[in-house]
């Protein structure tokens, strides 16, 4: 080691230095008097440095300022999030409030003109249905005047399996009564065998469309033949 | 090992910080608001400190940071430049005596910031010269440059109160700027 890296290696703090540094300095301090003489000048002047740098009286009541100051800011933070949880959960319940109240106030009211139209709609509807469905058969559209039913104990239209035949039918139902509409054709089906069977629940009866020759109504009723009329919405069934 | 809690952080640290804050800011007032504003904002970030054997690097750092935010605008104070100025010959060197502490801090007053700082966590704290590199976030060469211009600063200044007639007068630090 020379006097230039010995006096480099003294500039640096003994941290600094590598143990291998530290025994190639003292090694070279042992045989330098000069590098020596530095040294012993430096630590002089660091020590005396250091020493002046730490002399600093600290206030004997630093620590219970900063204890006291240290809680005090805890518990600020404390009531702070306690007082922002508290306000975030009144906000909440006041939106949950104000959107339930006026989901209340401002809910929709029930208009029995608009309830009956809508219902007599949906039956024209349906009636409506019925109708193309039949013109699409090449049938006549209307029932005949004994067969006016209601739309509202419509179930089902399409066909339906009569003497081994496909034939078009309409279903009513009210209650446990039901009505089978069948529109036949006497061309493809000879009705005659039906005539004049009736059981104890059920009944059939023959209604000849009043200006579609050949087009004959069988239906078929069971457990009663009163219920499907229409009445007036509202009347008592 | 988890982060400790804010009494065991003042129990550490309080004394050293206060004698940092103090050497910083030549002032016992102005030191002891710096070390309450030092554990305000600590106590606030507490979960960043991860490691406890990182609180003191940690609270020195806030404490240097509050005490450049407050003097940022006081640029104006007059301090000695350095920048220009090369470590003094070692003929130049005498041994020192006892260093009066209020000369020591009079002649750190007249120091800029950049220069004052790593003087006082290597006399004081005795932070290697990694640890305040690490804590000025510098280059370790330039730590060594500042500490270097630093020391010859001290020693011009200081020596020059030397009462003992026979040693060698100094040549000051800004002597021929």
């Amino acid at each position: 080691m020379d006097c230039n890296l010995s006096r480099l290696l003294l500039t640096l703090g003994r941290a600094d230095r590598g143990a291998d540094d530290q025994v190639a300095l003292d090694g070279h301090l042992s045989g330098c008097a000069a590098c020596a003489a530095f040294a012993r000048r430096s630590t002089g002047f660091d020590a005396a440095i250091a020493s002046a740098m730490a002399a600093v009286p600290v206030p004997t009541t630093l620590r219970e300022k900063l204890l006291t100051n240290a809680y005090a800011r805890r518990g600020e933070a404390w009531r702070r999030t306690t007082y922002r949880c508290a306000a975030l959960a009144a906000g909440v319940l006041l939106a949950v409030g104000l959107t339930l109240g006026g989901l209340y106030r401002y809910r929709p009211v029930l208009d029995p003109v608009a309830l009956k139209t809508a219902t007599e709609r949906e039956w024209e509807t349906r009636e409506s249905a019925v109708r193309d469905w039949l013109i699409g058969q090449e049938l006549p559209p209307e029932f005949p005047a004994e067969l006016d039913f209601d739309f509202q104990h419509y179930v089902f239209h399409g066909k339906g399996d009569l003497g081994g035949r496909d034939v078009p039918v309409v279903v009513f139902q009210n209650g446990r009564e039901q009505a089978r509409v069948f529109v036949v054709r006497e061309s493809r089906l000879n009705t005659q065998e039906l005539r004049g069977v009736d059981g104890s629940v059920w009944k059939v009866t023959f209604v000849p469309h009043p200006t579609a020759a050949g087009v004959t109504y069988v239906v078929l009723y069971t457990n009663g033949l009163d219920g499907f009329r229409r009445r007036p919405l509202g009347s008592p069934a | 090992m988890g982060s400790p809690g804010v009494r065991e952080l003042i129990d550490s640290h309080s004394d050293s910080l206060y004698r940092y804050a103090y050497r910083l800011s030549g002032s016992a007032a102005d030191a002891e608001d710096l070390v309450q504003e030092t554990f305000g904002k600590a106590i606030t970030r507490l979960h960043q400190l991860r490691q406890a054997d990182h609180a003191r690097q940690w609270l020195f750092r806030i404490l240097r940071n509050a005490y450049l935010h407050r003097v940022r605008d006081e640029r104006k104070r007059r301090t000695v430049p350095l920048d220009a100025v090369g470590d003094l010959p070692a003929a130049q060197e005498s041994d020192t005596p006892a260093v009066d502490p209020a000369d020591l801090q009079a002649a750190l007053n007249d120091l800029d910031e950049s220069f004052r700082t790593p003087l006082i966590l290597f006399y004081f704290e005795e932070f290697s010269y990694r640890d305040i590199a690490a804590q000025l976030e510098l280059p370790i060469g330039t730590v060594m440059s500042r500490l270097a211009r630093g020391k010859a600063y001290l020693r011009s200044r200081l020596a020059a109160h030397d009462p003992d007639p026979d040693a060698d007068a100094p040549r000051r630090a800004t002597d021929g700027l």
